[in-house]
């Protein structure tokens, strides 16, 4: 019954969320406007056709914006949730493998070689995404399992590689052109959120969210460590490849729409943490919830403080940061 | 050992007094034996009294606009080092085919040994490079004679123009562009006279990708003012990311411009074709328009072509006051004068049409 | 047919054999105590016959199946472990500890059902800490700690529980706690027990309630001697193993006597 609640909670959050940030705005448009729209979009026959901006404002620029927001929030918590079980530290965020490193380098590729064209940004930033987190995994492939150590490694040589091709990349970068457009992306941002990069960045996220969900239960028994996870019955090479499989393309498909947006894959699930406590089985899709939730209300944050807009990835880390020295001192303290 | 590293020190030291001035003699051949070359002394945009050979021979011209400049007053043909973007400008190539072949010493930073390798006489750098220690300090050492040009106003380009004129032996062709540069100012400005500036048309310039836009303390603010266009962008807030100015769709919704300008063609597709902006104004009336590219993207901050940009928008933005105006005419006035290039018809149908005439990367 | 079989069970790790031609046979209801000085492989003997670590050959059969065929979740049925140490990186709940003795009998994405919760809750109030079933297991004892992941292996519903030095890190009351726990398990359920040991007052202890008690020294990378407690655990054997001089005593205590066996002197 509890938990009938809590998960009421969980997905109620995030609709309203989204739902909310829909009036928030630089635009004026008043909550009447907004409902006018929505009625109107929904299908209700007995509203009167609203005026094309506040179609505009309302459904094309503000929804899809936050649509995304809350679908990358949720994969970012729900794979930092994950990696810290499977890496049996709650220290560890979402871009542990070099999934960030890696993407940002295939965005930065295709910025140079295909004049910043999307759909190649994109894909790029996917496939190197991807190859960062395979690169990371084959260097931790070690003897018959894959230990945390030799993982965490590997993910520090790969990002480090990446890192260096980023900036070999900004380097021999047009400085008028594509210099700006990488350091764009390497920003993070919702702005240009459509309904298209829903369509296309929502499969590897839900998939690898619902994949995350599926499997919460065996990321609790992965956390034991290896030794103990084989005794309890799993088989630790196939669950933890899955696990990282699921976490990668829930993070992957996050990071080439938004560019990176940091923090958010170590904080939520500590916030989560809090609230629900460790069991995986509730804390990642607290997290989801969490996550989706969080990004929206920093991005609503980014584009109303001020009369331009905040890049997202600089508001995540200002708010992050401070929130992780408060997460150290408490962990010291006698941890939570 | 210390010694043997010191000993080749000074050899190296030596060597660089030697071949130094050599280099700078080479090319001009057996000019005279006392060493003393004939120099003239430039002022620069800093107010550096700079000398630099009479005769100017080899031109490194670290910016884009530096390279365009040097094209425009009729040395194109000796420039030895230029920015990488600028062989991807087919026409400019194609005026000067030497441009191809040129050395590229600066990428974020300068590579000295390339460029003293390349051996210019003249190297023209831009502000920000000058107020970089290291990047001045390099040049000092090399003992390449550098001058600095930078503007952000129409004034200043046409300083900068003058300055670089002066440099290179070309100061009449530098005083005649910039008088064909004020006579389209004043053309403009007559035409719209009657216009006060709260009727002007409102119109939004996007710069390389959709909501990167005009900073109020730019050229291009400077030129869309002389356009008599109000442009929506300029004394607004905007998110400096990089060394670059960017908006948001819903402040381009409440400027709702009536005209919207852009140099890529990227982001006019997707200004037309992009629901999110089919509120605005000048997408509905389908006033959203390609910025033509010549030898360099018009209205860039490094273009030379700010005249004709500036005549383009305002006939663009006011179609019934410049009736009169062919642009085509104007198009082929321009090449034909700067560059000594007669355009055929389908150039200038390209060089307006926007498209074309920057070579996509990973071609060249 | 035996329970656990191992046959000329050979490991090293690279060039460094860590033991030769082992043969182990330990029947249900035994309680087979693995004993033998620090590093002589106790420990990997122990992973090997959870397959965790592998031979590099003989075989080890579980119920007349070789290891080698079975697939985890198979040998987590027949074999439940309770670890040396175990390090607690999240503050789980006590009972999500013991639920997680399930794994094997559930599928690979699934989650614990009411059942299963039952079946922990039984295992817990078994070790007497269903009290603690909500507690973070961050906030027990080392004592306790010990007790939940038996409960955790009980939960797994195995014929043998198989433990590698259980009790190296608890203290006098927390040892016999733990002992106590477990030959009690013993005598209730039947339940087959392999412990590995550096004292071997723990097979003595054994021996004292059930007569199927049974003891292999391993020395050299061998079983030297295998048998009863009281068989195996003599001056000679601790002699030619530990080097050392010791006794053998022997008192009476409440109905019955208590043997064991005091070190004395290094030689």
């Amino acid at each position: 019954m509890k938990k009938k609640i809590l998960y009421l909670f969980l997905i109620l959050g995030p609709l309203l969320v989204v739902l909310g940030s829909l009036f928030i705005g630089r635009y004026p448009l008043t909550f009447a406007d907004v409902f006018q729209v929505l009625g109107y979009k929904l299908g209700f026959s007995n509203i009167a056709v609203p005026e094309a901006v506040h179609v505009n404002v309302a459904w094309d620029i503000r929804l899809p914006r936050a649509i995304l927001g809350a679908l990358v929030g949720a994969s970012l918590a729900a794979s930092g949730a994950s990696l810290q079980g499977l890496f049996r530290n709650p220290l560890v965020n979402s871009g542990i493998l070099g999934v960030s490193s890696g993407a940002g380098f295939g965005a930065s590729l295709a910025i140079i070689l295909f004049d910043n064209r999307t759909f190649y940004v994109y894909l790029f930033a996917f496939v190197f995404g991807i190859l960062a987190v395979a690169l990371a995994y084959t260097i931790g492939l070690h003897y018959k399992t894959t230990p945390t150590i030799m993982l965490v490694l590997g993910g520090v040589i790969v990002s480090s590689i990446f890192s260096s091709l980023i900036s070999l990349l900004k380097y021999i970068a047009d400085p008028y052109e594509e210099l700006p457009s990488i350091v764009f992306w390497l920003m993070g941002s919702l702005a240009t959120a459509r309904f298209k990069d829903i369509l296309i960045s929502a499969i590897p996220m839900i998939a690898g969210m619902a994949g995350l969900a599926a499997m919460r239960w065996r990321i609790n028994i992965l956390s034991m460590g290896d030794d103990e996870a084989q005794a309890l019955g799993v088989n630790v090479l196939f669950a933890k490849g899955l696990a990282i499989f699921f976490s990668t393309l829930a993070t992957t498909g996050a990071v080439c729409v938004s560019g990176v947006i940091g923090w958010v894959g170590l904080v939520i699930p500590h916030i989560g943490r809090m609230l629900v406590g460790n069991d995986n089985i509730v804390l990642i899709p607290t997290s989801i919830s969490l996550g989706a939730c969080y990004l929206v209300l920093v991005d609503n944050l980014a584009r109303t403080l001020t009369g331009a807009e905040i890049p997202l990835g600089i508001l995540t880390s200002l708010i992050g940061a401070p929130f992780f020295i408060y997460l150290l001192k408490r962990t010291k303290a006698g941890g939570w | 050992m210390q010694r043997a590293n010191r000993v080749l020190a000074l050899a190296l030291i030596l060597l660089i007094i030697f071949l130094l001035p050599g280099c700078q003699k080479g090319p001009e051949g057996a000019s005279d034996e006392n060493g003393a070359q004939e120099t003239i002394i430039v002022e620069d945009i800093l107010g550096r009294k700079v000398e630099v050979p009479k005769n100017v021979e080899r031109i490194a011209a670290l910016y884009s606009f530096a390279g365009y400049a040097v094209g425009l007053l009729g040395r194109g043909s000796d420039l030895v080092a230029v920015p990488g973007g600028l062989k991807r400008d087919v026409l400019f190539c194609h005026f000067f085919p030497e441009v191809k072949e040129a050395s590229v010493p600066r990428q974020q930073t300068i590579n000295i040994e390339e460029l003293l390798k390349i051996k210019p006489d003249l190297v023209i750098i831009r502000g920000d490079t000058a107020s970089d220690e290291k990047e001045v300090e390099k040049l000092e050492k090399a003992g390449l004679p550098y001058i600095v040009v930078d503007y952000s106003t129409i004034e200043e380009q046409q300083k900068a123009i003058e300055i670089i004129g002066k440099a290179i032996g070309r100061e009449k062709e530098a005083a005649a562009y910039n008088e064909y540069y004020n006579q389209i100012i004043a053309r403009v400005q007559e035409a719209l006279q009657d216009i006060p500036e709260d009727q002007r048309v409102r119109v939004y310039h996007s710069e390389n990708q959709a909501l990167r836009t005009i900073h109020h303390s730019s050229l291009a603010a400077d030129w869309s003012r002389a356009a008599g266009v109000n442009n929506v962008s300029v004394g607004e807030e905007l998110t400096l990311i990089g060394n670059d100015y960017y908006t948001t769709l819903e402040q381009v919704l409440i400027w709702n411009p009536e005209v919207i300008i852009a140099n890529e063609n990227t982001a006019v597709d997707l200004i037309r074709g992009n629901p999110q902006w089919s509120g605005i104004k000048a997408v509905q009336e389908g006033r959203v328009y390609q910025l033509p590219h010549g030898i360099s993207r018009w209205g860039h901050p490094s273009s030379v072509e700010t005249p004709l940009v500036i005549m383009w928008t305002a006939k663009t933005v006011y179609p019934e006051v410049f009736k009169d105006v062919d642009m085509e005419g104007e198009v082929e006035y321009f090449y034909k004068t700067f560059f000594n290039y007669q355009l055929s018809e389908a150039e200038i149908k390209q060089i307006l049409s926007g498209k074309g005439l920057r070579q996509p990367k990973g071609e060249n | 047919m035996a329970l656990i079989e191992m046959e000329k069970a050979t490991f090293a790790y690279d060039d460094q054999p860590v033991f030769k031609d082992i043969d182990l046979q330990v029947d249900e209801g035994d309680i087979f105590c693995l004993f033998g000085p620090n590093g002589c492989g106790k420990s990997t003997l122990i992973h090997c016959l959870l397959g965790i670590a592998r031979l590099n050959s003989g075989t080890v059969r579980l119920c007349g199946k070789d290891i080698n065929k079975m697939k985890r979740e198979e040998i987590a049925r027949v074999l439940a472990y309770i670890p040396q140490l175990h390090e607690k990186p999240f503050p789980f709940k006590v009972i999500d500890v013991v639920l997680m003795g399930r794994a094997s009998h559930k599928g690979f994405f699934s989650t614990p059902k009411a059942s299963d919760l039952a079946v922990a809750e039984e295992a817990l109030a078994k070790v007497g800490l269903l009290k603690y079933k909500d507690r973070p297991y961050t906030q027990i004892s080392g004592g306790e700690t010990q007790l939940v992941l038996v409960a955790r292996a009980l939960a797994q519903k195995t014929p043998v529980l198989v433990m590698d030095e259980p009790t190296s890190h608890l203290d006098f009351r927390n040892e016999l706690k733990f002992l106590e726990t477990i030959a009690q398990l013993a005598e209730e359920t039947r339940i087959t027990v392999i412990m590995a040991t550096h004292f071997p007052n723990h097979a003595f202890y054994f021996e004292t309630g059930n007569s199927k008690t049974k003891i292999a020294l391993m020395n050299n990378q061998r079983f030297t001697v295998q048998g009863s407690p009281s068989e195996v655990l003599n001056e000679a054997n601790m002699l030619q193993t530990f080097n050392i001089k010791s006794a053998v005593v022997n008192f009476p205590w409440e109905s019955g006597h208590v043997k064991q066996i005091v070190p004395l002197k290094t030689l």
